[in-house]
C-alpha cells in the first residue's frame, strides 16, 4: 500500500511512551508507534519481547503502566466500558491458537458475537457466517467442532470470528505460528486479500519474514521494549544494520 | 502471615463478586435456557448414580453403628429415626455437596482454566461477551437447583438401606423401622408442607449448590500458567468448597436449630 499524505495524517493507532512492566520484568520501555487507517503493520522480535503484549493493549486487555495508547482517538486507559464495548466492535483480534470455544461448532464460534451482541436473526447470522466462512476458505467447516479441524482450519475460523463484526481493525497474534510452509503462505495471502478488498487496518505480530512479505505494509523490530527499525518490508529484509541482522540471518537462512 | 491474609480477603472478595454478577444475570433465565438444560444435565443426571451408591452406604453406615450402640441399651427401635434425621439434617446434604465438589466443582474448575489458559475467556472478553451470563450463571443456578433434588434422592436411599441394616442385622422389623422414620420427620414447624429436619437440609443444600458453583467458577475464571494452573484450580476448587461447605453447615446447623 502506498501511503498518501492524507493516510500519513489519519493514524488509528497511536502508542505513545508505552510501558508495561510485569513484576520487575519491563516488557514495553517507552513504546512509540503510529499505525495509520488502512495499512498492515508488522510487529517482528525475540519469543517474550511483548509482542502479544502491545496487541493486547490496543484492544484493552492491557493497561499500560505510563504513556498513552490511543485507538481511533479513545484512551484505552481511561475509556468507559460502553465505549469500549462500541469499539471493540469494530476491532477483530484472531488469536494465536484461534481460541474457539470447543464446545460449540465452527459456524457457531463465528456466530457467537452476533448471537450475544446484536440482534439480527438467526436466518441472517447464517447467511453472513457462511459468507465469512467462505471468505476465508473454510466453507465446509460450518458443522464441525473445533476439535475436528486442522490446525490451519482453526486459524481461518478464528479469522472468520475476527472478521464476522466487519471490523475496522483485525489484530493478528502469530496467525501463522504453528503451521506448515504451505498452509502459512496460503493465511499470508487471505490476509493481504482481505486487507486489500476491505481496506481494515491490520496489526500482526509474526515470527516469520513469509509472513512480512506478503503482509505487511510495514514493519518494525521490537526489541528491548521498543520499536525499532520500522520501514517497509523489502528495506526492513535488505538493512544491514548489525541488531537487524543478527535477529533476522537465522530466519533468512 | 500478613499477605496470605490479604490474598485470602481477596479471594472472598472476588468470590462475593462474583456472586452478586451471578445474581444480577438471573433476569437472563430464559435466553439462556438451553445452557441451563445442559449444565442441569452435567451437574444432576451425571452423578445420580455416584449419589444414590454413596448415600444407600452411608444409611447403611449410621444404621449399623448406632444401632449396635442402642441394643446395648434395648433402645434399637429408635433407629429409623436416628438415621432419618441424621440423613436429612446433615448427612444427605453434606455428602451430596461434598460429591457435587469432587465431581462437577472439579470439572467445572478445569473446563473454565482450560478456557482460561487457552485464551478463550480472552476471546469472550474481546468480543465483548458477557462471561458470567454465558459461562456462570448457568453452572450456578444449575447446582443450586440440582443439589437439593440430589439430597432428596440421598436421603431417601439412605433411610432405605439404614432400613435394611436394621432388618437385616439388627433384628428390627421394617414396619417398626418406617414407623420410627415417619414419626421423627413430624414436626409443627412447617415450611412448604415439610418437615423442619427436611426443609433446613434442603435450603443446606441450595446454599451448597451455590457456593460449590461459585468456588468453582471462580477458581477456573483465574486459572494462569497453562496445564499446571489448571491443575491448581481444580485442587482449590475441591479444597475450597469442601471447607466453606463444612464452615456453612455449622453456622446453617446453629441458625436452624439453636438461634
Amino acid at each position: 500500500m502506498t501511503m498518501t499524505p492524507e493516510k500519513q495524517d489519519d493514524v488509528i493507532i497511536r502508542f505513545a511512551g508505552v510501558h508495561k512492566a510485569f513484576g520487575k520484568r519491563q516488557v514495553l520501555a517507552g513504546l512509540d508507534l503510529d499505525i495509520h487507517r488502512g495499512e498492515t503493520f508488522c510487529i517482528m522480535g525475540p519469543s517474550g519481547c511483548g509482542k502479544s503484549v502491545t496487541l493486547r493493549h490496543v484492544i484493552g486487555l492491557l493497561k499500560q503502566d505510563a504513556g498513552t495508547v490511543e485507538v481511533d482517538g479513545h484512551d484505552m486507559a481511561t475509556i468507559p466500558r460502553k465505549e469500549l464495548v462500541a469499539l471493540r466492535s469494530r476491532m477483530g483480534y484472531v488469536f494465536q491458537e484461534a481460541a474457539l470455544l470447543n464446545w460449540l461448532t465452527a459456524g457457531a464460534n463465528v456466530a457467537l458475537p452476533l448471537r450475544e451482541t446484536t440482534k439480527f436473526t438467526e436466518a441472517e447470522i447464517e447467511q453472513k457466517v457462511r459468507e465469512k466462512l467462505e471468505l476465508v476458505r473454510v466453507p465446509d467447516a460450518y458443522e464441525k467442532l473445533p476439535s475436528e479441524l486442522s490446525g490451519g482450519m482453526k486459524k481461518r475460523v478464528g479469522l472468520a470470528r475476527a472478521l464476522i463484526t466487519d471490523p475496522e481493525i483485525i489484530l493478528y497474534d502469530e496467525p501463522t505460528a504453528g503451521l506448515d510452509p504451505e498452509i502459512s503462505s496460503s493465511i499470508n495471502h487471505t490476509i493481504r486479500e482481505l486487507a486489500d478488498r476491505l481496506h481494515v487496518t491490520g496489526l500482526v505480530v509474526t515470527h516469520h519474514i513469509g509472513c512480512i512479505k506478503i503482509v505487511g505494509d510495514r514493519v518494525g523490530l521490537l526489541d528491548g521494549g521498543t520499536l525499532n527499525y520500522i520501514s517497509t518490508p523489502a528495506e526492513f529484509l535488505a538493512s544491514k544494520e548489525p541488531r537487524l541482522v543478527r535477529f533476522l540471518g537465522d530466519r533468512l537462512d | 502471615m500478613i499477605p496470605g491474609f490479604v490474598a485470602f480477603l481477596q479471594d472472598i472478595g472476588y468470590l462475593l463478586d462474583l456472586f452478586f454478577q451471578v445474581l444480577q444475570r438471573l433476569t437472563a433465565i430464559v435466553t439462556r435456557r438451553a445452557l441451563i438444560l445442559e449444565q442441569l444435565w452435567q451437574a444432576g443426571i451425571k452423578v445420580v448414580h455416584v449419589v444414590l451408591l454413596v448415600g444407600v452406604f452411608i444409611g447403611m453406615i449410621v444404621s449399623l453403628q448406632t444401632g449396635l450402640e442402642l441394643a446395648r441399651f434395648g433402645q434399637q427401635d429408635q433407629i429409623g429415626t436416628i438415621v432419618a434425621i441424621s440423613m436429612a439434617r446433615e448427612m444427605g446434604p453434606f455428602i451430596t455437596a461434598t460429591i457435587l465438589a469432587a465431581t462437577v466443582g472439579s470439572a467445572l474448575a478445569a473446563e473454565l482454566g482450560t478456557m482460561a489458559v487457552s485464551e478463550e475467556l480472552a476471546a469472550l472478553e474481546v468480543m465483548s461477551i458477557d462471561r458470567v451470563a454465558l459461562l456462570v450463571m448457568p453452572r450456578v443456578l444449575a447446582l443450586a437447583i440440582m443439589c437439593p433434588i440430589l439430597t432428596i434422592l440421598c436421603d431417601t436411599i439412605g433411610i432405605i438401606g439404614g432400613g435394611f441394616v436394621a432388618d437385616s442385622q439388627l433384628n428390627v422389623g421394617l414396619s417398626l423401622y418406617y414407623d420410627s422414620v415417619i414419626d421423627s420427620l413430624q414436626d409443627t414447624n412447617f415450611f412448604l408442607e415439610l418437615p423442619k429436619d427436611v426443609y433446613s437440609g434442603l435450603l443446606k443444600a441450595f446454599c451448597f449448590g451455590v457456593i460449590v458453583a461459585v468456588i468453582s467458577c471462580g477458581a477456573g475464571l483465574r486459572a494462569t500458567a497453562g496445564a499446571l494452573g489448571v491443575g491448581n484450580a481444580t485442587r482449590k476448587a475441591v479444597r475450597d468448597s469442601i471447607i466453606a461447605i463444612i464452615i456453612a453447615n455449622y453456622f446453617m446447623s446453629w441458625l436452624f436449630f439453636q438461634a
